[in-house]
């Protein structure tokens, strides 16, 4: 059943997370939690709902983590929001721009936007899995789109030049 | 109707239904422009969170995630064999109080029944844990006998489920149709799902028994 899973896992820690290193010891940890805790899950009522909650309880002790190493390594040193930026050097330019525009957006709208649009989940689906009502689900599509849309055509003078003269 | 609304739709509606929009796009350029400038930029935030997922294997994750969780439950303490280590040292101190005259000429009456008041308690406190402790066995015995059911019946099931898309896989290798191949993979399917309800009793029966050790 994990095993199915398993890109959606990936997918999910890195949405959530935006980095690789943090995303793959979330990863890990999901496993291990879900060996030793998969008793506590009804195999009855959705299993993606369960695997959700314990991706977000990975992700928010990665954190936890990478906050105490920080600070523990480097008190004084000020740390770049993304220290990933040289890895994505060799990502193309269209990559790297739409990946800034989706790192501004709300981590609640990323992970909607992630689900129904690129995974391919319904809103209804999207709002099981994250706990949410339906009709939340849908606004925060809504919202996440225009959002994530705005900030791509901001990057591009070209196209916005365009609309302007229309 | 306006660019304006046009370009509203662009910005909310799912890129696959962009379509729908052709026929203003067709002779609209900024409107075109934006929608394929959308298109273009979607695909490339695709690539760009692909390019970004971890490249951890499942199996390998299964395996190192299996050896921590069998770390942390191996050395788990035995809490009523302490009790009785207890209960057996109190016996052998407080058992001289309990008897001034076996305990020997050097202890007073009344320093002894003092100290046999204490031991009453201690004795109570004891025994009150040992109850405790019985009774959580009891619960874990039950736990057990009821996984060591479900297990039997979850491996008798992922056999008879292996067994079947084995018997789909032999007749779709015998000159099989479009429709033993969709069955033989339901079969291999419900073979995968019975198996990792399989392990998952397994997983649950070894918790216990470790418990219970």
């Amino acid at each position: 059943m994990t095993e199915r899973w398993w890109p959606t896992i990936l997918r999910w820690v890195t949405v959530q997370l935006r980095d690789r290193n943090l995303a793959e010891d979330a990863a890990q940890d999901v496993v291990v939690r879900v060996i030793r805790h998969h008793g506590s899950c009804d195999p009855n009522r959705d299993f993606g709902g369960w695997l959700y909650k314990v991706v977000k309880n990975c992700v928010r002790d990665a954190r936890a983590r990478q906050g105490k190493r920080a600070s523990r390594e480097a008190p004084q040193v000020e740390t770049s929001a993304r220290p990933d930026l040289d890895r994505r050097v060799d990502l193309s330019r269209a990559a790297t721009r739409a990946l800034q525009a989706f790192d501004e957006l709300p981590t609640r709208q990323r992970e909607v936007l992630d689900l129904c649009d690129r995974q391919g989940f319904k809103p209804t689906e999207a709002a099981r899995v994250l706990g949410m009502a339906p009709g939340t689900a849908r606004a925060t599509l809504h919202q996440a789109r225009r959002a994530l849309r705005t900030r791509l055509l901001a990057r591009r003078s070209d196209v916005l030049e365009l609309l302007r003269d229309s | 109707m306006s660019c304006e609304i046009f370009q509203e739709n662009l910005l909310t509606l799912p890129v696959e239904e962009f379509a729908e929009l052709q026929t203003h796009l067709s002779h609209c350029d900024a409107c075109r422009a934006m929608a394929n400038q959308l298109r273009h930029d979607t695909e490339a935030l695709e690539d760009g969170i692909i390019g970004e997922l971890p490249e951890l294997s499942f199996d390998s994750a299964w395996a190192v995630a299996e050896e921590e969780a069998a770390a942390v439950s191996a050395p788990k303490p035995k809490p009523w064999r302490w009790v009785a280590l207890a209960a057996a040292v109190v016996l052998a101190v407080g058992g001289g109080a309990m008897a001034p005259d076996m305990a020997g000429p050097d202890v007073p009456p009344e320093v002894a029944g003092v100290a046999g008041v204490e031991f009453d308690e201690q004795i109570l406190k004891l025994e009150e844990e040992q109850q405790s402790l019985e009774f959580r066995w009891a619960e874990l015995e039950q736990a057990r006998s009821r996984l060591e059911a479900e297990q039997s019946v979850a491996r008798a099931q992922a056999r008879a489920a292996a067994q079947t898309a084995e018997t789909e896989r032999l007749a779709l290798e015998s000159g099989g149709h479009e429709r033993d191949w969709h069955r033989w993979l339901a079969a291999e399917r419900r073979a995968k799902v019975e198996a990792d309800r399989a392990r998952a009793a397994d997983y649950a029966l070894a918790e216990i028994r470790r418990d219970l050790d």
